[in-house]
């Protein structure tokens, strides 16, 4: 019982809100101070700029099928899963499409310390040994996008992450995290209650009113792939370092970084 | 006293162009309440988020569902604002019983329920061009759903209205069961807040019996039945009342 008074305090709150302001409002337009004309006109006047903004939005790319706005609709329904996918193949051929970083950094040395500095507990990290000694560390960071609601939040927006050799020490240095904040628009619920795939799935569940059915996605737990589940999709990131054939690396912690094979 | 046999009629489309005229006060309200709306959903109506990799995400979700629903408030709000005696006398500046006075009374809500769900759709365009120019580019990333179709603004103003009037049905009836006893203004409250601690509540059965139907035409069929049923209703006080001297 409480449960539901504490769940319907805010609607009464709101309501409150609304109607002081309401009554604000049309305490000032009866008020002398704002002549007859303001009054006699704005109806008329906000019909007008209504009227303007209808013409315009099909004018102007609301739709987001332009420009750099259209890049951010994400249609794939999976991605692969970085955690999984180079143990699992033993390759990184797939992932061209989420590389973020390359580094080259030369070296002397016949063992690296691998440090990961920063905010970003960069955690994933294969090493690949190359056939040939020739003194140079290849690293390549990829990250993939974030998904929610079939938006992708990340890409064009990835602080720089940097990487350097000090003497022994192979430094990683990860970004601080931005925020990111994407505007998208949704249809009216007069329009979305008629044509929206899943209407009001989620009272259905909790009342049983039959109106309509929601997808099912899954997240296998062994599959190198991330599936979209509720419009989402997880990103996942990979350091991935091919070292030359005479060095060693270590770090702090081993159990996340890991040997791939001859894939590639 | 006149002889006179004017059609009934006749008496109530002379009041329905006289309240269109007189009550002009009510589209006044209705663009504040829509400029307030608009004004909240501005900072968006719905925002999810989440971290990745050196980014922490915010969706702001943008959709002129709150300036639909405060249309439903201005509806409910202005029915029962015309069933107050200061509005009731207005009409006997005519020839006028209680029978035009309610006809007449209706028509005007649903003439006010149609320009109430004109408006709030057109609004929710002026709010998309508003946040297209108010928004960075490289940050908008337009529409959430399939895209936007010419069919669209006619569903919208249709379903709009259809449910303003349900609103403005629901007001009257209110407002004139109130107008037979006062303590009916602190019984209806009590029903309503009460009808929400059922578990499931009531008022989500009735949500989702409006708002979870899919199909147009049954919808159509659902307002309209039900409109027609609450203005039926407000009939019933009616016959406790004398006519006026």
């Amino acid at each position: 019982m409480s449960n539901v008074l504490i769940g319907i305090m805010p609607i009464l709150l709101l309501l409150a809100v609304i109607g002081l302001l309401f009554a604000v409002g049309m305490r000032l337009l009866k008020s002398t101070k704002l002549s007859g004309i303001v009054r006699r006109w704005l109806f008329p006047g906000y019909l007008l700029i209504l009227v303007i903004a209808f013409g315009l939005s099909f004018v102007l790319p609301l739709e987001g099928d332009s420009g750099a706005s259209g890049d951010r609709t994400f249609h794939k329904k999976k991605l692969p899963d970085l955690f999984m996918i180079p143990q699992n193949t033993g390759s990184i051929d797939m992932l061209d499409d989420y590389l973020v970083n390359t580094w080259k950094l030369e070296t002397d040395e016949e063992t690296l310390h691998l440090v990961i500095r920063g905010q970003e507990n960069l955690n994933n990290i294969a090493v690949k040994r190359k056939k040939a000694a020739d003194g140079v560390v290849e690293a390549e960071l990829y990250v993939t996008p974030y998904v929610i609601d079939g938006i992708d939040m990340t890409t064009g927006f990835l602080p720089k992450t940097h990487m350097e050799v000090h003497g022994r020490t192979l430094a990683v240095e990860t970004p601080d995290r931005k925020r990111v904040d994407i505007s998208v628009f949704q249809k009216n619920v007069s329009v979305r209650q008629f044509t929206q795939k899943g209407w009001l799935s989620s009272l259905d569940e909790r009342g049983g009113f039959g109106v309509s059915t929601s997808e099912t996605t899954g997240n296998k737990a062994s599959s190198p792939w991330e599936y979209k589940n509720n419009g989402r999709l997880h990103s996942t990131e990979l350091l991935y370092l091919e070292i030359p054939a005479d060095v060693e690396i270590e770090g702090r912690n081993n159990k996340n970084i890991y040997m791939v094979g001859n894939g590639r | 006293m006149s002889f006179n046999n004017v059609p009934i009629t006749q008496i109530v489309l002379k009041q329905y162009r006289y309240k269109l005229r007189a009550y002009y006060q009510v589209f006044t309200s209705l663009v504040v309440m829509q400029l307030l709306a608009l004004l909240f959903s501005s900072g968006g109506i719905m925002t999810s988020g989440g971290g990745s990799y050196g980014v922490n995400a915010h969706l702001n979700t943008y959709t002129g569902d709150l300036i639909i629903i405060f249309t439903f408030l201005w509806g409910f709000i202005n029915a029962i604002t015309i069933t107050t005696k200061a509005y009731r006398e207005d009409d006997f500046l005519f020839v006028t019983n209680r029978q035009s006075q309610h006809l007449s009374n209706m028509l005007f809500l649903a003439t006010a329920s149609v320009i109430g769900g004109l408006t709030a759709t057109l609004a929710g365009y002026l709010l998309r061009v508003i946040i297209y120019w108010t928004s960075d580019e490289a940050t908008f990333a337009g529409m959430i759903d399939d895209p936007t179709t010419f069919i669209d603004p006619l569903i919208s103003i249709v379903t709009v209205a259809l449910y303003v009037v349900m609103f403005c049905a629901f007001g009257y009836l209110i407002g004139n069961i109130i107008q037979l006893h006062r303590l009916f203004m602190v019984i209806i409250p009590v029903l309503v807040v009460g009808g929400l601690l059922f578990d499931p509540p009531i008022t989500l059965k009735i949500y989702a019996f409006f708002v979870g139907e899919t199909n147009i035409l049954l919808f159509l069929l659902k307002t309209v039945v039900t409109t027609v049923f609450l203005f039926a209703c407000s009939f019933v006080p009616l016959r406790q009342k004398e006519v006026r001297p």
